[in-house]
């Protein structure tokens, strides 16, 4: 709530404040990278073919770990999705309670529910964590928003060196940050401890 | 009808601009990527309406230096050097405090704070070091080794969607045993103290030549560092030595009688980029993995101040406090009526990195980045009374892979006003700091390093799979990359970039100097035998820098992109001294 709040008054104010600051140099132009923080409320379906909106029924009031990745994939996807397999199995019952994993598909055309299924399956993927896929556009505009894009456009272009990251965000808290999926898995559950406020008294 | 269908014809009367492209291409480009994002104007605040903040020192308000003499446990209570039952929470044993007895003790608030960066501004919610932003500004003397008690007492922050109210506390670039260097994962829990042990002496104990004297602490939380900087925890931290003893009348013949006064003549600025949502709070953005490039220009947590200044020498500071933005710093003369730059003044530089160079030296600019200090002296008695003068930045620079290659005209990118005022009360007592001066000595460096056989190691600092790493590791502090043995002797390292970005490479612990950039003496005069824990790698530059050696101390350490988003996001390395 906090959030949507935040980038509403950030929209509106936006508009009334760029004459004022017309006048500074160039120099000061703002960072055409920084995005508006909202958190897309796309459509998307499940390996069940149960559909959610993606921020109000997934992510609000959550903590949450969001990677991209697809199924036929023969790069980087089969190490990143064993290391959140770890993750998941560390987090034992949690996940699917108060952390919730998401994978969403960079190849919605290829990914349908099946897919994901037998990914489900060959991977050993446990139960809470959902695999995602929206429409073409949905799909690029949610990487975007989470800040997973290349501002190379070749490399943007190149589905190949597709990110490797994945999102971890406590919503109600508004607590964002990222790592690599190829880090130890241990680390990335250290990583889902440090947004949930419960461990800041901590080590964790 | 298949889902995949379903799911295109529903999206498509939620987002019909964006289903033209619903085509199985996978081909995304510039101008959809800039479609989704919206860029953020900071609410416009009037320049050169509040003076320029002065950090308070240690001594002041902020801290109590509650102890004289070698009690320091009597001074902390469970001051032990390991674990603490109601507090420590990291089983650090601090490896020198038989061999250098603290004589001073400190203890340091840290908290959830209200800062105002402009009068016109609200209040931003901040973290800081002694209850400031910048936080209390330490001076300390070689010879007189301290401990320091940091209190995480931070609440959450409320606004923004970032922090997190934990720290661990680098002093960079101090000699620092490693359970007191700010380790990332060394991190304070909230509500919770760690203690800190600094020893106070030179690395190699070469009292001469390894001297740091303009530093700064900063948090180095693990994975949080962008986000807790930028939200405040930062201060200065000035060591003083025989050379530089902060004594303009220092009787010591060996004294530099640099111009000394802290506040008034001796003067730390550090330079930040925030910006600010429409209601004015200092905004951050979390889902950018780039860099964070602000759009109003600070010094020391005040948006665009203004200094008046007696009619004599002064010596500054500089840190550039940014996540990632780099500056080039101009010093520029404009007509006092009309604000029209007149003409450019050159730098006398006298430290790289907070550490005085073996001459001073004239730099038409400085170029500069996160975490980098340039100490300078300016003569303001050259000027006449109501004379103006502006630092600018004229790099210009709108994301965080580097600056765009376009040097802005004199007159933009104004960050403080300097304004001439009377002579001094009383007679200036430094010495002139003419170019060519002697200042402190540089350790020998080799004659080539192709004639160097000892120890080299290669980094390389890439982006693959939109991760951040160096030599295509991301971060991994659960073990050592590699092992230096401790006073081993010399080494080579070389630094080099790709794909365009530029990356401030921080190195802790020892000061390097560097032999070549790409292969050749480095272009610029600052950086010729300076010791330097700071270095710019510019794209797909290669720089070669050399180390005396890894001195006095074992432990783990850390390199990583200064860049501190770059760095959250995995570029960095843990190396350990053993
Ligand atoms: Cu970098």
């Amino acid at each position: 709530m906090i959030r949507r709040n935040f980038v509403t008054s950030l929209l509106s104010g936006a508009a009334a404040t760029v004459v004022a600051h017309a006048a500074s140099d160039k120099s000061l132009k703002n960072s055409p990278t920084v995005s508006d923080r909202n958190i897309p409320d796309i459509l998307v379906t499940n390996q069940e073919g149960k559909e959610f909106h993606f921020y109000s029924d997934l992510v609000k009031d959550k903590i949450v770990m969001i990677n991209f990745m697809y199924a036929q994939c023969e790069g980087i996807c089969p190490t990143m999705t064993s290391t959140l397999v770890k993750v998941q199995r560390a987090l034992g019952d949690r996940v699917g309670k108060d952390v919730f994993m998401y994978s969403v598909t960079l190849k919605p055309e290829q990914d349908d529910p099946k897919a994901f299924r037998h990914y489900i399956q060959m991977h050993g993927v446990g139960k809470g964590w959902n695999f995602l896929r929206a429409s073409r556009a949905d799909t690029d505009l949610l990487r975007r928003k989470l800040g997973f894009v290349d501002s190379d456009p070749k490399i943007e272009a190149d589905i190949n060196q597709h990110t490797g990251m994945v999102r971890i965000g406590n919503d109600a808290i508004n607590r964002w940050m990222a790592c690599p999926a190829s880090v130890p898995s241990d680390s990335i559950v250290r990583r889902v401890l440090w947004v949930d406020p419960a461990n800041d008294t901590r080590r964790v | 009808m298949s889902n995949q269908t379903d799911l295109s014809k529903r999206s498509f009367l939620r987002f019909a601009a964006g289903s033209a492209a619903t085509a199985a291409v996978l081909e995304t480009t510039a101008s959809t990527a800039a479609a989704a994002q919206t860029p953020l104007t900071s609410p416009a605040t009037t320049p050169w309406v509040q003076s320029l903040p002065v950090p308070n020192a240690v001594g002041g308000a902020a801290i109590a230096a509650v102890a004289s003499g070698s009690g320091c446990e009597k001074a902390l209570p469970n001051f032990n050097g390991c674990t603490c039952p109601t507090g420590e929470t990291t089983n650090a044993t601090h490896q020198a405090l038989a061999a250098c007895p603290p004589m001073d003790a400190y203890e340091i608030d840290i908290r959830t704070i209200q800062h105002k960066w402009h009068p016109k501004l609200p209040a931003s919610e901040m973290f800081g070091y002694g209850g400031t932003v910048p936080g209390p500004t330490f001076m300390a003397k070689y010879g007189r080794p301290f401990v320091v008690r940091f209190h995480n007492n931070m609440t959450a922050p409320t606004k923004g969607n970032f922090s997190i109210p934990q720290t661990a506390i680098h002093f960079h670039n101090l000699h620092a045993p490693a359970e007191s260097d700010g380790y990332p994962d060394d991190y304070i829990p909230q509500g919770t103290y760690r203690d800190h042990h600094y020893v106070m002496y030179q690395a190699g104990k070469d009292t001469l030549r390894e001297v740091n004297n303009t530093m700064w602490y900063h948090c180095h939380r693990h994975d949080f560092t962008s986000h807790n900087v930028y939200r405040g925890l930062a201060g200065f931290f000035l060591a003083f030595d025989e050379l530089d003893s902060g004594d303009e009348k220092d009787s010591n013949p060996k004294a530099l009688r640099l111009p000394s006064g802290y506040g008034k003549y001796d003067l730390p600025i550090v330079f930040q980029d925030p910006m600010f949502d429409a209601s004015g709070q200092l905004a951050f953005d979390p889902f950018n993995t780039d860099g964070i490039i602000g759009d109003k220009f600070a010094a020391n947590g005040a948006i665009q101040p203004f200094l008046n200044v007696d009619r004599r020498r002064y010596r500054f500071r500089f840190l550039v406090g940014s996540v990632s933005r780099v500056w080039q710093l101009h010093l520029s003369q404009a007509d006092p009526k009309t604000d029209k730059p007149l003409k450019d003044l050159a730098w006398t530089a006298i430290a790289n990195d907070g550490n005085l160079l073996p001459k001073a030296v004239s730099m038409p600019n400085l170029l500069t980045s996160p975490a980098t200090r340039h100490d300078v002296v300016i003569d303001f008695s050259q000027f006449k009374k109501g004379d103006v003068l502006y630092i600018e930045n004229r790099m210009e620079q709108v994301n965080g892979r580097g600056p765009t290659g376009t040097i802005l005209p004199a007159g933009s990118g104004r960050v403080l006003k300097i304004i001439v005022g009377d002579l001094p009360s009383q007679l200036d007592s430094s010495l002139p700091v003419a170019v060519g001066r002697a200042l402190r000595p540089a350790p020998p460096v080799p004659v080539s390093s192709a004639k160097f056989t000892g120890t080299r190691r290669n980094f390389k600092f890439d982006r693959g799979n939109g991760v951040w790493t160096v030599n295509g590791i991301p971060v991994d502090l659960s073990k050592p990359s590699f092992t230096i043995p401790k006073n081993g002797g010399p080494e080579i390292w070389t630094l080099s970039g790709s794909g365009g970005w530029w990356h401030p490479i921080h190195i802790h612990f020892e000061e390097a100097i560097i032999l070549t950039r790409d292969g050749k003496p480095t272009p610029f005069a600052n950086e010729v035998n300076a010791r330097k824990d700071v270095f710019l790698v510019r794209g797909s530059e290669t720089i070669e820098i050399y180390y005396q050696g890894f001195r006095d101390f074992t432990g783990h350490y850390v390199m990583h992109c200064h860049n501190t988003v770059h760095e959250d996001h995995a570029m960095m390395l843990r190396w350990d001294i053993a």
